[in-house]
């Protein structure tokens, strides 16, 4: 007995059989559980696919959306550091770590997929300055600096690993605010100044473990 | 008509058993998506790949002179395979897997194991030992020789290991029990470490944890301490004398012929210096 | 249920309903009602967001906002012979395509995907599974999973797909089944 493949039982589940193919099959699988269990198999996932429900994003996109088409002008986006000032911080940081550093700081500061229409222009002065959109959580550049790598990497992580490098990153981020703070409190302190170092190293650290994740990722 | 009996009575698994003959020194690697890895040690020179897995996988085992390639391939996806090895003890072993514990019993051969979601334990190891997890415990025992442990969501515990150690966490806790290294180097976001082994003379201990306690209990202590604990206290078990501190938060000391070197740090965390078997 | 004379279910009166409501605001908003646009927004935000999500993966807020503006620039072309849902359903796709093009990517995706399926298949049995269905499907290389989506999940036709990606009906129907027979596993 022949047996149909698999890819001839997907398209007879979407009526893409010829009418001798359908009926070809159909007389097979009067004589064949095994086929029709492959059928059942695939019409199940089919059925599954019909049934998946939306979900709603993570935060509210309309004031974004708003921005962009003029309709709110109290929210645009927040000029951050301005980028010499991201350099010196990265000089003495690269120091410690070599070319992590220079690449991180390249990807934090990529300026956002501009919105078409009257998006309030950031720039002002004759200092070129870093975009990243306002955003009350804390580590979105971060993320953002995942993502980007992601991308450059040709790859994609799946969600359990990125939620879970998230939460790890955040976790970071809180120690490193921890840190700012008691140096902004105590600023001769060596201790302070070598931890903060550290901990942004683990930052560091992280991100290029993900993004090595990324490049492996077939 | 026996395909259709088989499929009534919930035929067991594909099952792959394959068994070849490995030179001494080989070296193992093994690559798969989701599944477990289990591996044992026997005295023949011998790797036996035992996997389960359904009928649209195949497993291949390639032996290219002392190299032994383990690669599930799968027609739909990626490869799901849980696998069982019987190998020599002396072999040297790479897995790389996405999800799925691996476990390794009695080796003697180098050890590199890399999971994205899965906790690995491993009981031996020597020369090399890698062990890296994005979420999953890691657990070494019995290893000696260079030894580098990186966990970013998972406790990590180290028990009779010896030369040198460097263990990194992210979210979790370290516990280095019966350690007798010369280089140690340990640091963690958020969790505890805990140290209980030798301060060899001479040895290098480096410490710290932003969020969680760091404890060092031994027997004697002949180091240069340097304690620094921005929001935590300071307690030690062997008698004290404070030199050249920095600031109240940092403390600088010598115990006993001070000849290894000892970094303790916590952000926010108590440092402890316990001594090990005698009264407190 | 209503029906009509001839005994087939016309549509519930909830689903004109909404679509009614949809073609209003819609003629509002393209008069530059920021108000009515929002309605819209907040009736098929998750529909769009969860498309983008299942078809792209990443970047998923930064392209759902593109295609809420993209639809607001638009709305002047859409003159309700569709319901607004379905022509919202097109422009997201299309920015998606787009975005994936963008990158490059695209072509090079499709051609790596093996060629499967002339063989016979046996029951499938499983040892992992350990993914849910969603979790698989966000698995599986990027083709096969945006030929599904667009096809199981939304409804698209072979033909239609075809047109959209630029490739034969044959390569989406290949697509499709690699898709389904790697989801078999994951039914739970």
């Amino acid at each position: 007995m022949t047996h149909p493949s698999s890819s001839q039982l997907s398209d007879y589940l979407d009526g893409e059989l010829s009418e001798e193919g359908r009926l070809t099959l159909e007389a097979h699988l009067t004589r064949c559980a095994e086929c029709g269990e492959v059928l059942g198999e695939l019409r199940r996932v089919l059925a599954r696919a019909q049934a998946l429900e939306d979900r709603p994003p993570h935060e509210d996109l309309w004031p974004g959306v708003a921005a962009a088409i003029g309709a709110a002008p109290g929210r645009r986006w927040r000029v951050s550091i301005p980028v010499p000032v991201l350099l010196a911080a990265s000089v003495a940081l690269m120091l410690f770590s070599g070319g992590a550093v220079a690449l991180a700081l390249k990807l934090t500061h990529e300026p956002r997929l501009a919105a078409a229409g009257p998006v309030a222009s950031a720039a002002t002065g004759a200092t070129p300055v870093a975009v990243i959109p306002d955003d009350a959580r804390g580590y979105d550049g971060a993320i953002r600096a995942l993502q980007a790598e992601v991308d450059a990497g040709g790859g994609r992580l799946d969600s359990v690993t990125v939620r879970i490098v998230n939460e790890k990153l955040a976790m970071i981020d809180r120690a490193i605010a921890d840190a700012e703070r008691a140096l902004a409190a105590d600023p001769a302190n060596s201790y302070l100044h070598g931890h903060l170092t550290q901990t942004r190293l683990r930052k560091l650290d992280l991100l290029r473990r993900a993004a090595a994740l990324t490049r492996s990722v077939s | 008509m026996l395909l259709l009996l088989a499929a009534l009575a919930g035929a067991p698994l594909q099952g792959t058993d394959t068994t070849v003959t490995v030179r001494a020194g080989s070296r193992l690697s093994l690559e798969n998506f989701e599944g477990g890895v289990t591996i044992s040690s026997w005295n023949r020179s011998a790797v036996r790949v035992q996997g389960s897995h359904d009928d649209d996988t195949r497993v291949d085992v390639d032996v290219q002179g002392s190299s032994v390639e383990v690669r599930g391939h799968s027609r739909y996806g990626p490869p799901e395979v849980e696998y069982r090895l019987t190998v020599p003890a002396d072999i040297s072993l790479e897995i790389n897997t996405h999800s799925g514990a691996v476990q390794i019993d009695g080796t003697r051969g180098e050890v590199q194991v890399q999971t994205v979601e899965g906790a690995i334990t491993v009981t031996g190891g020597a020369g090399r030992v890698s062990l890296q997890s994005v979420e999953g415990e890691i657990s070494l025992t019995g290893a000696s020789g260079r030894i580098n442990i990186s966990a970013v969501d998972g406790a990590v515990s180290v028990r009779n290991a010896r030369g040198d150690l460097q263990v990194s966490a992210v979210d979790g806790a370290i516990r280095l029990e019966d350690i007798d290294a010369s280089t140690v180097e340990a640091s963690t976001v958020d969790g505890e470490i805990d140290f209980r082994g030798t301060i060899r003379d001479g040895g290098r201990y480096r410490l710290s944890s932003h969020d969680g306690n760091v404890t060092v209990t031994a027997p004697v202590i002949n180091a240069a301490v340097s304690v620094s604990s921005y929001e935590g206290d300071f307690e030690s078990d062997f008698p004290v004398t404070i030199t050249g501190t920095r600031s109240r938060k940092r403390f600088d000391f010598i115990l006993g012929t001070g000849s290894a070197r000892l970094e303790l740090e916590s952000f926010d965390g108590t440092v402890a210096l316990r001594k090990a078997g005698g009264r407190r | 249920m209503i029906t009509t004379s001839t005994g087939s279910p016309a549509l519930r009166t909830s689903d004109t309903l909404a679509a009614d409501t949809d073609a209003v605001d819609a003629a509002l908003a393209a008069s530059g009602d920021a108000h009515a646009f929002e309605r819209l927004y907040r009736r098929h935000v998750n529909r769009i967001h969860t498309l983008v999500r299942r078809m792209l993966g990443e970047e998923v807020e930064d392209v759902t906002q593109d295609v809420v503006i993209r639809a607001w620039q638009k709305l002047g072309t859409f003159r309700g012979e569709s319901a607004f849902g379905t022509w919202l359903h097109r422009l997201a796709v299309n920015v998606i395509l787009n975005h994936r093009a963008a990158r490059g990517r695209w072509r090079k995706r499709f051609l790596e995907e093996p060629e499967a399926g002339l063989e016979v298949a046996g029951r499938s049995a499983s040892p992992a599974g350990r993914l849910d269905f969603e979790a698989a499907l966000e698995r599986l290389p990027d083709g096969a999973r945006q030929i599904f989506v667009l096809h199981d999940v939304e409804g698209y036709r072979h033909e239609e797909i075809a047109g959209m990606l630029g490739i034969n009906p044959g390569t989406s129907k290949s697509q499709l089944h690699y898709a389904r027979m790697a989801l078999r596993r994951h039914l739970g």
